[in-house]
């Protein structure tokens, strides 16, 4: 029963990291960026919706604004300041964004001050659902992974049957190719981009009822989405899928149930503080394995 | 380990040679459904300048870098003076003896042109963990370094940073780099490509003074060059060795006129 | 050599105007300054973008501090398969922690090192954090609060808890980091290293093996990197999670590229204007993070040599 559960909060995590990496997967891919910044818009969505959501009273509305706030933040910010990084050395990549980080979780404390804002799950999906006889999960819970299915599902009818989808994916493998082709390069990337910040902007706004909104919330979400694109392998939205459902998994899954695994076969406290430990730990023991046997992830894109 | 040379591609004094330095026997590479090199069988004897020439997109680079090593054939072997080195790793002892320039100039632009080559004397002469004594300071690998600069005729630039230099100097410096190495077989990737009449001439000059010291195999578009220096070409088209002979008989070979000049020889006669 | 004895000086006004907090500063610039010199090792010369340098420094001031931490309880670390008793003594401690600083970069290098570009500065920011969720864990070891030592681990000939013979403790750790260091990159290890960050294919085609090289590079950056963690869990008497934190590392490259990185001496001056801005801007705004975030963005985007590449225009 309990263990029901854990696999389905660990498919809420892994929802929630597939909308953050499916983005960044392809700006790295695709653009060749990278991407430090990508939690604040995690982060803006966060705040937007609460805001929102707070000030109108409906929880969809707060959702709207904070998806077209990630994307709008997401656009600015790419037509600024990432458009003059691409083909540049990853170090400045990673001081520039890293920038950006410092500046937004400032911005956020200057606006919204340092105390953490809180959001309600609203009402109509509070309460829960029995999914089986007998066992109950949270109704809001159940929606997230709803949504991400769905996000999932829309991605790959917009990778496999739109124009706009054979652009992108061309791009991921192609790049020269594209230009080449008369596309308008400059807009796709903008628009890739808007797509990424979107979803990462969706996450944290659907984040918002579960975790406390604050700023630097977006960094602890990001690491594991690097995780989940260096398991899922650069570039694919479908490695991102898969790896964001396993790091979701063996997050949950770990932190649960490693410790009690660990009182049974060793005594006292030393299993306890092992147990935690690697509860904690696990889902990076589980990233060095697969980069041991798959350097490249487990779908590298060749180029 | 005596071997015949196949008759198809001999070097015109019919005798007996010695084994050959590099050995190709049907390589395959294919990318999806691009066959890439199609079962190139290849042979350089001792001391000859082996050209290879072919239409863009017949494969000479890919095959260059099955060779070095920086691809994995699907199938066939590479025997370098007498071992198999199909798919042993870069650094493998029995690669040692080959070296290669690239098309791309592929120095290190950070390093001057002494750096440059004394980095290649280094690697040569091994024992690269040493931690505390300056390289600058090291006779061991200065003097040969200075040696080739003189040889190779860029003396003069040596404390010129080698992102600095002109294209035909980054060149020249290429090929200082891989003699640092002492090669037996030399591989060159279009040297000339990218250098006017003048610094094509230099390079000529330069390769011709090598010839007889090791063995080069040349892969070129710059037809004079080639004709003046090869003592053997072969010709790839589409992924295979269509020809294979002295210079003389490429020349009048017809298969390597329709390769190059496809159907236009024909719309001109028509 | 200019900025050593700089450094060296430095103490004799502050000693005279009385500003004892300046000597906390200036000690602070050194062990940053250690451990963004050691980051330059690998990225200025080995051209390896590491976000996880702090982990190192964790790893350091660790072992310090669960030493300490045993020493004060009265137990032992470990009671098998060896006994293991807490200590505050530098001289088993320091080389302990070193030597666990290296063993981690060795572990950790061998995964992450078969890796290049992105892929590389994603793993090693995963693994810092992995270090920092470690820690944060060992409830009995202070969990998320850290630990609080009563006082510098004794090392012979000197008193520690001095703060300025623990300020020249420092400067001569760092000066040997650079001494060192500045004979490795120009030695024939050095220019493998070098040339690694340059084109490494180009050395890869010549048959060097590369790995080697910058496992090596990278373990000996990670030692120094845990010495400076050791240095800084004694300064401030204290060590927590907040060490380890991916910002810590962020912050370290800061300092690399903001003085100029591949010089070793660049870093040095990195750390000494963050650490010094931190200090001064903080009492104006508390906001001020605003404008180091633009700020950053525009050195990135239009200048490259840091600090140290404005007075040596030669390079």
């Amino acid at each position: 029963m309990l263990f029901f559960e854990q696999v389905l909060n660990g498919l809420q995590l892994g929802v929630m990291l597939f909308l953050m990496s499916a983005g960044l997967t392809l700006v790295f891919g695709i653009m060749r960026v990278i991407n430090l910044a990508h939690g604040s818009f995690y982060m803006i969505g966060a705040y937007v919706g609460a805001t929102v959501t707070a000030w109108s009273g409906s929880f969809l509305l707060g959702l709207a604004a904070a998806l077209a706030a990630a994307a709008l933040a997401g656009m600015g910010v790419e037509l600024t300041v990432l458009r003059r990084l691409y083909g540049r050395d990853h170090l400045d990549q990673v001081l520039a964004t890293f920038g950006l980080i410092f500046f937004f979780n400032e911005l956020t404390r200057m606006i919204w001050g340092r105390q953490p804002l809180f959001m309600d799950v609203p009402s109509w999906l509070a309460g829960s659902v029995e999914i089986l006889p007998g066992i109950g999960y949270p109704a809001y819970r159940l929606a997230i992974i709803g949504v991400g299915l769905l996000v999932a599902l829309f991605l790959y009818l917009l990778f496999s049957r739109t124009r706009l989808g054979m652009q992108i994916r061309a791009g991921a493998t192609n790049r020269e190719m594209i230009a080449a082709l008369g596309i308008n390069i400059r807009l796709l990337y903008t628009l890739i981009f808007g797509l990424g910040t979107l979803l990462a902007g969706l996450a944290g706004v659907m984040a918002g009822p579960i975790l406390a909104v604050e700023a630097g919330m977006g960094e602890s979400i990001l690491i594991l989405t690097f995780v989940v694109i260096v398991i899922g392998g650069i570039g694919s939205v479908r490695g991102a899928l898969v790896g964001a459902i396993l790091v979701g998994l063996v997050d949950t899954l770990g932190r649960a149930f490693l410790p009690d695994l660990f009182r049974l076969f060793l005594a006292g406290s030393a299993a306890d503080r092992l147990g935690a430990s690697l509860a904690s730990m696990s889902v990076y023991i589980f990233m060095a394995i697969i980069l041991a046997c798959k350097p490249a992830g487990l779908f590298p894109v060749h180029e | 380990m005596a071997g015949r040379v196949s008759m198809e591609c001999s070097t015109g004094h019919g005798e007996v040679v010695e084994s050959p330095v590099l050995e190709v026997t049907g390589l395959c590479k294919a990318y999806g459904g691009l066959t890439v090199c199609d079962r190139v069988d290849l042979q350089l004897l001792p001391g000859e300048l082996h050209a290879l020439i072919g239409p863009n997109g017949a494969g000479k680079t890919t095959l260059l870098n099955l060779i070095s090593g920086l691809l994995t054939p699907d199938s066939g072997r590479i025997r370098f003076l007498g071992r198999d080195i199909t798919s042993q790793p870069l650094h493998h002892p029995d690669r040692q003896g080959m070296a290669r320039s690239f098309q791309i100039t592929s120095v290190f632009p950070g390093f001057t042109v002494q750096e440059n080559i004394a980095l290649a004397v280094q690697v040569r002469a091994g024992n690269s963990f040493s931690f505390w004594r300056n390289t600058a300071a090291d006779p061991d690998l200065q003097e040969p370094a200075t040696e080739i600069m003189e040889r190779i005729g860029l003396a003069a630039r040596r404390g010129v940073r080698a992102a600095d230099l002109s294209h035909g100097e980054q060149r020249q410096l290429e090929i200082a780099m891989a003699l640092a190495l002492r090669p037996r077989l030399l591989l060159l990737d279009e040297p000339m490509a990218g250098l006017g009449p003048g610094g094509t001439r230099k390079l000529t000059d330069l390769i011709e003074t090598l010839k007889g010291e090791m063995t080069i195999f040349l892969v070129e578009h710059d037809m004079d060059a080639v004709f003046s220096l090869a003592d053997r070409i072969s010709v790839l088209v589409q992924g295979t060795v269509a020809a294979c002979g002295d210079p003389a008989s490429i020349r009048r070979d017809t298969r390597v006129r329709e390769a190059y000049l496809g159907g236009t020889e024909r719309a001109a006669a028509d | 050599m200019l900025l050593l004895c700089c450094l060296a000086l430095f103490p004799l006004p502050v000693i005279l105007l009385g500003q004892d907090y300046l000597l906390t500063l200036g000690t602070r610039i050194l062990i940053y300054g250690l451990a963004a010199a050691s980051l330059d090792l690998i990225l200025g010369y080995g051209g390896m973008v590491s976000l996880g340098h702090a982990a190192f420094l964790g790893v350091g001031g660790y072992t310090v501090g669960i030493l300490a931490f045993c020493g004060y309880e009265g137990r032992d670390l470990l009671s098998w398969p060896l006994a293991l008793p807490g200590t505050e003594n530098g001289l088993l401690v320091w080389p302990l922690a070193v030597a666990l600083a290296m063993g981690f970069a060795a572990l950790t290098g061998a995964v992450s090192l078969r890796t290049r570009g992105m892929h590389f500065i994603m793993i090693t920011l995963a693994f810092a954090q992995m270090v920092y969720f470690f820690f944060s864990s060992l409830d009995s070891y202070g969990g998320s609060d850290g630990i609080s030592l009563y006082g510098r681990n004794h090392l012979p000939l000197l008193d520690t808890g001095s703060d300025l013979q623990f300020y020249y403790l420092c400067l001569f750790c760092l000066g040997i980091f650079l001494g060192g260091g500045h004979r490795l990159v120009r030695s024939r290890f050095g220019r493998i290293l070098q040339g690694c960050r340059q084109n490494e294919l180009r050395l890869q085609v010549m048959g060097v093996a590369t790995f080697r090289h910058r496992l090596l590079a990278y373990v000996l950056a990670g030692g120094a990197a845990g010495l400076a963690g050791v240095l800084l869990a004694n300064q401030g008497e204290f060590v927590g999670p907040g060490m380890i934190h991916w910002t810590r590392s962020g912050e370290i490259l800061v300092m690399v590229l903001l003085g100029g990185m591949g010089t070793l001496v660049g870093p040095v001056l990195g750390a000494a204007t963050l650490l010094t801005l931190e200090e001064y801007l903080a009492m104006y705004t508390e906001h001020w993070m605003v404008f180091l975030g633009p700020f950053l963005i525009l050195v990135v985007l239009f200048g490259r040599q840091g600090i140290y590449g404005m007075f040596h225009r030669s390079r």
